[in-house]
């Protein structure tokens, strides 16, 4: 039986926004979560996958995984 | 009395002096301390124009996004971008033409480029939220959320005789002083 503790992904849509919204709404979502929550983000920004790696390196949080394709999915972790 | 004191009596006297130093060296460390750089973007916004607001609070959003702290310093026609309407009472008359000549609010600032009478930001913002891209006044509302720091410059506010009241709420009102402070310790600081 698994002993780990369930880790609470929030599941967030950004498909259609344009920077800076898609980081900003991350940013915003990610904000009042516990440290080691996830958050699994769908965009479809050109400059999503920079930008979010930019926003890793910036504010610690780390990217767990990530997709890149027309909509990228990443799943991130606060810090 | 003797000139010369006894080396014991010498140590408590030195002892003093040092504490005094050490005292110094601590309020210099302090004072140096508060004026280090933080992880903080700082603007100067002194142009009305539709183009530069909205980079600027792009900007100043994506810095909150980052858990950068963000100030935005709206000077001369910048403050238009954070006035909430117009109010004519307990003006003079060039105030009151000044009122009525500048843009009310944000949703209605002109464009640098491709103005024709206020018709250009129109279908921009039009376009931009055909294509998901925050509006001005959609950035004004979320930099208000994410605790961005809105500040219009009082001297402006003098000079077009823009009362507090027609401030958009949680903006307050500045001195250069203190932006220069503010920037001084920022990161990044940029005028738009």
């Amino acid at each position: 039986m698994p002993t780990d503790e369930p880790v609470s992904v929030t599941a967030l849509d950004c498909t259609g926004l344009r920077c800076p919204m898609p980081i900003v709404k991350l940013g915003l979502a990610i904000r009042p979560l516990a440290a080691g929550a996830r958050v699994e983000v769908r965009a479809d920004d050109a400059a999503f996958e920079p930008d979010l790696r930019a926003w890793a390196r910036q504010t610690g949080h780390a990217i767990v995984e990530l997709e890149a394709g027309t909509v990228t999915r990443a799943l991130v972790e606060k810090a | 009395m003797l000139a010369v004191a006894p080396a014991g009596i010498d140590v408590a006297e030195r002892l003093a002096r040092l504490e005094a130093e050490v005292e110094h060296l601590r309020r210099q460390v302090a004072s140096v301390h508060e004026r280090l750089p933080e992880r903080r973007l700082a603007l100067c916004v002194v142009s009305g124009e539709f183009e530069k607001v909205t980079t600027a609070l792009m900007l100043a959003n994506m810095a909150a996004a980052l858990d950068m702290k963000a100030t935005v310093f709206f000077a001369f026609w910048g403050v238009q971008a954070v006035t909430g309407g117009r109010r004519f009472d307990g003006k003079t008359m060039v105030e009151r033409a000044l009122t009525l000549m500048r843009r009310p609010d944000i949703a209605a600032l002109s464009s640098h480029r491709f103005n024709f009478g206020g018709l250009g930001p129109m279908v921009f913002t039009r376009l931009m939220q055909q294509k998901g891209i925050a509006t001005p006044a959609e950035l004004l509302e979320t930099a208000r959320e994410l605790g961005v720091e809105l500040q219009a410059c009082t001297t402006s506010m003098e000079v077009f005789g823009l009362h507090a009241d027609e401030l958009v709420p949680g903006v307050a009102s500045c001195g250069a002083a203190q932006f220069l402070d503010v920037a001084g310790r920022s990161s990044v600081s940029l005028m738009l």
